[in-house]
């Protein structure tokens, strides 16, 4: 039987409050707190406590199973300040000793793509924030929404990390299948975890779809998929929202998945392995390269999501500009609000796609247009702008940047 | 296919949306293989605007009417008439007889012509497309380019909403130039949905982009259009004073005439603002282009707009538009800026980022102008002969 690993990411950015030109240097709470707290009291009581409720049922009942999770340091933020019992449901998992949990930046965030100093401490908060969540240590990485090149690899792997999870998307591996661990192209071949992005998806995305010709999605159906795949291991990397909030419980989608893994398990072998059981596990079976950035995201799987207009690639430079005079600062709120602005979120939010990728980032945008979601980070990035001390020495003085029009 | 179609502004004589949509939509139609025959009012003091004179069939019927009179403005301009020609006291004493007489003569047409269906455009003509209808038995389709709830919100003309209900009613068919539009009449006017089309306004591209030859300078925001009460003009001017207070070197241009004119005059003054403000008044459509070019930003705060031809003739030009959300032009583009209408202070945010943050100014610009070259009116035409074709089959 060929095993199932499956990993599911759970997050929620700080998204912004409705920020106009006005408010810059008179308001500095930036976040949409009443609207942050309702949207996450909702996906906590459709999702989050639904679906680890149903995972802690197909935990007790099978001490075969295995499930990872990447919980973001946002969420575990959000779930502090407005649904605590969301944290407690997920220590319950960890207490089992049978799910993993990943490491990835504390924000979700781009500073892979902005910053190789900012990028490494918030792989480093992250780390500090699931020990003292979960009380164990994060080994294998994802980067936020499966940004992956040889150069992160590189970095992973002095970093100290066991492997790093991937999309099993073409550019990456040719014609090879998804379903092996490979090597990434680093001195040291660090293990790869690829995602078998088709069969996810078919839970992911088609799995209430009408119009799709596999619908409606049976878990025997599911099944004969995933044993008849070739190959040594079956990644299925979603996010967690998928039960209950992308895919709503009347669409049966709980009942689906507790209803496959009890079938799965009701076979011998290894039906489930974690991510670090893979990579123990299974040889690898040779070098993949990627010496362009890949993600999981849209059509393209690059990074058009979120650098692919140039509204967004403003916005994430005039927001890493702050950097260094933020560092500098040592003011705890100034860093916070700095980082929380670096979720890829706000950035997603800007992507001015049309068709079928415009339609899913227009369902996670609360903004009505692209051009709102700049405007309100740009403001606020203006804000902060103002309120971090400048350099006197270091700097000759410059106007605050973009003052003056573009004529 | 013959259409017999009763329009009031055609070129030379514009001063509004609906002469540039009628033109539009007559030249798609011909480019299409429908043939028709327009009749339209013959003012005598008509002023001719632009130089383009159509190729097209047209019988012209005597009036004094012209297009966005009020009850007011006719008796006004009936006075004027009768005492510089005495023959003149043949048009009806009031905006009311004037409006029955000219469907009368105009309807009279109909008895001499052949065609297969009648399109009347907006309410001054409903009443000669009824006659038409009754006259011939031919089907009728009202185009609704604005209501009269559009122009006086809370306080209509009861004369002039009883004959748009009379048209509207009478209709085989009623074309709305946007779902906004769809939706008014529906709501208000109380059009079954079944008989209810909308088919919206489009623009031309193939025009060269304008060139203004005046020295470049100062950052430049634009309002365009007639100055009334439904286009917003007062939240124009409270939302550049919010801007100017911040930006010391921006201008500000208002292009177009209109009964509130001079209130707008007085409050800029009352702001101080005169400095920053240029009143163009009416501007032909090749200036108005060169002004569009000129501008950063294209501003249309309309408390009701059915549709709002301007902001793509701003696109054209590769002008960002600040569209408010009460106008029917939202639906055709995405790449606009959207504000409630009145709420001056995220108007005068979003004027000051598309100034201050250039990606945004130029992703609007290049990513607004590739959407309005993808409209044409000889779409639009395409689905009007989709609404004669319903009812000539019926």
């Amino acid at each position: 039987m060929i095993p199932v690993c499956l990993y599911f990411q759970v997050h929620q950015p700080w998204r912004l409050r409705r920020y106009n030109y006005f408010d810059v240097g008179r308001e500095h709470r930036y976040f949409d707190d009443a609207g942050n707290r309702e949207l996450f009291r909702r996906v906590a009581d459709r999702c989050y406590l639904p679906a680890t409720a149903m995972l802690a049922r197909l935990l007790e009942r099978h001490d075969r199973f295995r499930v990872a999770f990447s919980v973001s340091g946002c969420l575990l933020e959000q779930a502090e300040e407005f649904a605590p019992e969301v944290r407690g449901a997920f220590r319950r998992l960890a207490a089992t000793g049978q799910v993993e949990f990943l490491a990835e930046t504390s924000h979700h965030s781009l500073a892979w793509l902005a910053s190789r100093s900012e990028f490494t401490a918030q792989v480093a908060l992250h780390r500090r924030q699931i020990v003292e969540t979960f009380g164990v240590e994060p080994r294998v990485f994802r980067n936020t929404e499966l940004i992956f090149s040889d150069a992160l690899a590189a970095v992973l792997e002095e970093q100290g990390f066991a492997g790093v999870l991937a999309d099993g998307v073409e550019p990456l591996l040719g014609d090879r299948s998804p379903r092996h661990v490979y090597r990434a192209a680093t001195p040291g071949g660090l293990p790869l975890l690829l995602r078998d992005y088709r069969l996810s998806d078919d839970i992911a995305f088609r799995f209430s779809n009408r119009a799709w010709p596999e619908w409606p999605l049976t878990a025997a159906k599911y099944e004969r998929w995933i044993s008849g795949s070739d190959g040594e291991v079956v990644s299925l990397f979603m996010d967690f929202e998928t039960f209950g909030e992308h895919q709503g419980r009347d669409t049966g989608i709980f009942e689906f998945f507790e209803d496959w893994v009890d079938l799965r398990l009701r076979k011998r072998g290894t039906a489930f392995l974690t991510p670090s059981e893979a990579i123990e596990r299974l040889e690898s079976r040779g070098v993949l390269s990627a010496p362009r950035e890949l993600s999981w995201a849209d059509e393209a799987r690059d990074l058009s999501a979120w650098q692919g207009n140039e509204l967004q690639r403003d916005a994430l430079k005039a927001l890493f500009a702050l950097e260094t005079r933020v560092q500098a600062a040592g003011s705890p709120e100034l860093l916070s609000d700095f980082r929380r602005l670096s979720t890829s979120d706000h950035f997603y939010y800007m992507a001015t796609k049309s068709a079928a990728d415009g339609e899913v980032h227009a369902y996670f945008s609360p903004y009505e247009s692209p051009y709102d979601a700049y405007i309100a980070f740009m403001n606020v990035a203006s804000d902060l702008e103002r309120r971090v001390p400048r350099r006197a020495a270091s700097r000759p003085a410059e106007a605050r940047p973009r003052l003056s029009p573009p004529l | 296919m013959r259409v017999l179609m009763f329009g009031w502004e055609f070129p030379p004589f514009v001063s509004g949306g609906l002469g540039v949509a009628c033109e539009g939509l007559v030249r798609g139609l011909r480019e299409l293989g429908t043939k028709v025959l327009l009749v339209l009012p013959d003012h005598p003091r008509a002023r001719r605007r632009g130089r383009r004179e159509p190729a097209v069939r047209i019988r012209r019927v005597r009036t004094i009417l012209a297009p966005y009179v009020t009850e007011e403005t006719y008796v006004r301009e009936r006075v004027e008439e009768v005492e510089r020609d005495p023959g003149a006291s043949l048009y009806g004493p009031d905006l009311h007889s004037e409006v029955l007489r000219y469907a009368g003569a105009a309807a009279k047409i109909a008895l001499r012509e052949s065609f297969d269906v009648i399109h009347a455009h907006d309410w001054l003509t409903f009443l000669a497309g009824v006659h038409a209808q009754r006259a011939t038995g031919k089907p009728l389709v009202a185009h609704v380019h604005a209501t009269e709830y559009d122009r006086a919100g809370a306080a209509p003309n009861r004369f002039v909403m009883a004959v748009e209900r009379a048209g509207l009613a009478a209709a085989d068919r009623v074309v709305a130039v946007s779902g906004y539009t769809a939706e008014i009449l529906g709501t208000r006017y109380g059009v079954p949905a079944d008989r209810l089309r909308v088919v919206h306004n489009a623009i031309d591209a193939g025009r060269p982009l304008a060139r203004w030859t005046i020295e470049e300078g100062d950052p430049l925001v634009l309002f365009a259009g007639r100055i009334t009460r439904q286009k917003g003009p007062e939240y124009f001017v409270e939302a550049a004073a919010r801007v100017a207070a911040e930006m010391p070197e921006v201008k500000f241009a208002v292009a177009g005439e209109g009964d509130r004119l001079a209130d707008m005059v007085a409050q800029v003054a009352a702001h101080g603002l005169e400095s920053r403000f240029l009143f163009t008044g009416f501007l032909p459509s090749e200036d108005l282009d060169r002004l569009y070019a000129r501008a950063d930003v294209y501003v249309m705060p309309s408390v009701s707009e059915p549709f709002g031809l301007t902001a793509l003739e701003a696109l054209r030009q590769g002008t960002p538009v600040i569209l408010s959300r009460s106008a029917g032009v939202s639906e055709v583009v995405r790449h606009a800026l959207r504000v409630r209408f009145g709420d001056v202070d995220d108007l005068a945010s979003k004027i000051l980022a598309v100034l201050l943050y250039p990606p945004l100014k130029a992703t609007l610009s290049s990513r607004g102008r590739e959407e309005v070259q993808r409209l044409s009116w000889r779409e639009a035409a395409w689905r009007c002969t989709g609404v004669y074709r319903e009812l000539v089959r019926e």
